[in-house]
């Protein structure tokens, strides 16, 4: 299962916060924590918003972040360690798929699955319903677009890099999403 | 961490939903608790693989060993179990939904001749056919003719035709292997025909069978495959013992065996692994079946085949009878066959003259050491070389070299000359431990003052090695 992870090394726009996280990790990996506490939410919510269970998110998020720590040593800081780590996750994503499992499409997502204290905070489970239903107008891919810039917080331009699209393209493609989401959200409303 | 806020309402609001899921706790201290507990891969000298796939076939089971901790064996094993799957007369196949199989096998009959595709499996990997003929003509003393046919290619819906890139033919039972099929093709045609048709043999002569894919059906079941963590070496797997005829220059006690793969058969296991070593010279150390022997936990033999699945150098599959045998299994191996060439040049010269002719010979007598043995150059001859296919005859030179006792080959090449020569060359192993090896060259002799070294050779070192596995549904002990 060769996994050959290259990026656009033209790149200067990306965060100087992680570039000095990553540095700090690489003399001392006991220093990883700060990159991990990052970014685990963010990796964790991907995979759980594609995933749809919080144990599969799980086990990707752990294999992500342990080939991480792996692989931390060769990094070099040539293009944003964010589109570096969710290509790696995205990999994992493609190994998740190919043992079988079916991509949960956000619909059948339950949101009692999400933990319990959650289930207090009625408002946020009925608006992510609410959401679900939205997005399941959305193609996977427009899908996913939405996880990399919601769940995964990333910038236009670290979403363009991991799709190895235009910054502009990718900006305009979420606006286009948004604008559909805001109508049928609005409409769901009336 | 401080959710960054976005430009719009909607923006946020969807952030805000998303943000309600969160890792657990105790997840998330765990998991940083059992990465920071890693320990870091040790220094030293690293192995030589051949091949990509095995390199990456190792950061995936150092991935997947440190993954272990945090996930659990069994869901990892669960995991490894479903990427790859063994299919009995294809081999391993990639256990995915992209994965194309026959539906049922198919017949092509010819005057009484047919031939049989048993199946058919297209991964992103390679492509395998397996078949088989019935009915093949015997002569009218009761003897099967051999009627051999070993030209096998498959033709794309484009035209396009591939070569096999691996598998053989046995008899009539044939397993070739081809390059992956490109994207979105789900059929081809299956070529079978003789490459010099034996004229005893009374069968068709060409084949064309359509081979239509689809989804895994219903009747097939891959056996299951336990690869990286999941074989488990014990303590003993390092016990390396050194080779009998090791000499300084190739310590063979480097020498590894690594078992890759192991599919859990109806009736028994299917092994498949690898050799490694560390001297840089060599290019292939392979083993064969009768060289090697299988033992379980109690020292009882445990019969083996050799498997054909699987297709790279140095690599061996065996198929191994019987399920209740005591773990862990040993494989150990009394001889390997080592190609190599040697680093430092050894080379010999002799004046060829203007126009060397048929009958001329030179004595050369000179002793070349390479990879810690000795090869004489005692004659060359011009010679002639003969096509036994076509009876074309080219001309070339004739080495007469004494070889030790444990050298199969010797192959030499032209190194003084600045163009690089098409040739051709045979070798026979002649009495008295002496290999004759005949070079032709279609385009013309060389001539003048000649130069040629050693381009590869292949002997055999003698040792002890053994590598000792298990599965966790072997017995133990």
């Amino acid at each position: 299962m060769s996994e050959i992870i290259s990026l656009d090394p033209d790149v200067s726009f990306c965060v100087d916060e992680d570039a000095k996280l990553v540095l700090a990790a690489q003399q001392n990996p006991r220093e990883f924590k700060r990159l991990y506490q990052k970014w685990l939410a963010r990796v964790y919510r991907y995979f759980y918003f594609r995933v749809g269970n919080q144990k599969d998110a799980e086990d990707l998020t752990s294999l992500v972040f342990l080939k991480v720590f792996e692989d931390l040593p060769h990094y070099k800081n040539r293009g944003c360690f964010s589109a570096w780590l969710f290509a790696i996750a995205h990999a994992r994503v493609v190994d998740y798929y190919r043992r079988g499992f079916k991509e949960l499409p956000l619909n059948e997502i339950n949101p009692g699955a999400l933990p319990d204290d959650l289930l207090a905070q009625s408002v946020h489970r009925d608006e992510l319903r609410h959401l679900l239903l939205v997005l399941r107008n959305l193609s996977l891919e427009e899908q996913e677009l939405i996880r990399l810039r919601f769940a995964a917080e990333l910038s236009y331009q670290e979403i363009g890099q991991i799709l190895n699209r235009k910054e502009d393209a990718v900006r305009k493609s979420i606006s286009r999403l948004l604008e559909r989401i805001q109508s049928q959200w609005e409409a769901k409303n009336e | 961490m401080n959710k960054q806020p976005y430009e719009s309402p909607l923006e946020n609001k969807i952030s805000d939903v998303m943000h309600t899921v969160n890792p657990r706790q105790d997840f998330s201290e765990s998991l940083l608790n059992d990465i920071l507990r890693q320990k870091t891969r040790s220094s030293g000298a690293p192995w030589k693989f051949r091949g990509r796939r095995w390199a990456a076939a190792g950061v995936l089971a150092l991935v997947l060993l440190a993954s272990l901790a945090v996930v659990g064996p069994y869901r990892v094993a669960a995991a490894l179990q479903s990427l790859i799957g063994y299919l009995p007369g294809i081999g391993f196949v990639e256990d995915s939904a992209g994965t194309l199989y026959l539906a049922q096998p198919l017949t092509s009959r010819q005057e009484g001749v047919s031939l049989i595709v048993d199946q058919v499996a297209a991964d992103s990997e390679r492509t395998t056919v397996a078949y088989h003929f019935e009915g093949l003509p015997q002569t009218p003393q009761g003897e099967v003719v051999a009627c051999v046919y070993d030209d096998n290619k498959i033709r794309l819906p484009d035209g396009k035709q591939r070569l096999p890139v691996g598998g053989g033919l046995s008899g009539g039972q044939a397993r070739i292997e081809f390059q992956p099929l490109p994207a979105g093709v789900k059929q081809f045609t299956l070529l079978v025909a003789m490459n010099n048709k034996d004229e005893r043999c009374q069968a068709p002569e060409k084949w064309s069978v359509d081979i239509p894919l689809g989804s895994m059906p219903p009747q097939v079941t891959l056996m299951p495959v336990y690869e990286g963590a999941q074989i488990v070496p014990t303590l003993a797997a390092t016990a390396v013992l050194p080779a009998v005829s090791a000499t300084p220059q190739n310590p063979a006690g480097d020498i590894q065996f690594i078992i890759d793969r192991v599919a859990e058969l109806d009736e028994g296991y299917l092994i498949s692994g690898h050799s490694v070593w560390k001297n840089p010279d060599w290019e292939r150390v392979d083993v064969f079946p009768d060289q090697v022997s299988v033992l379980d936990a109690d020292g009882n033999q445990v019969p083996f085949e050799a498997a054909d699945v699987v297709n790279q150098d140095s690599a061996f599959s065996y198929q191994l009878s019987g399920k209740n045998w005591r773990s862990p299994l040993t494989l150990k191996v009394s001889s390997v066959w080592v190609q190599g060439t040697p680093a430092k040049t050894n080379d010999f010269s002799w004046d060829a003259g203007l126009e060397p002719k048929a009958g001329q010979s030179w004595q050369i007598n000179r002793k070349l050491e390479a990879l810690g043995l000795s090869i004489t150059v005692q004659k060359v001859s011009v010679t002639q070389l003969e096509d036994g296919a076509s009876g074309e005859k080219t001309d070339g030179f004739a080495f007469d070299l004494l070889i030790p006792e444990n050298m199969n080959l010797v192959n030499l090449v032209e190194s003084g000359s600045t163009t690089p020569r098409t040739s051709v060359s045979e070798s026979k192993n002649a009495q008295n431990g002496h290999q004759i090896l005949e070079v032709g060259y279609p385009d013309g002799l060389p001539t003048g003052r000649l130069t040629y070294k050693i381009a590869y050779m292949i002997y055999n070192l003698k040792g002890e090695w053994q590598t000792t596995w298990s599965i966790p549904q072997m017995v133990t002990p």
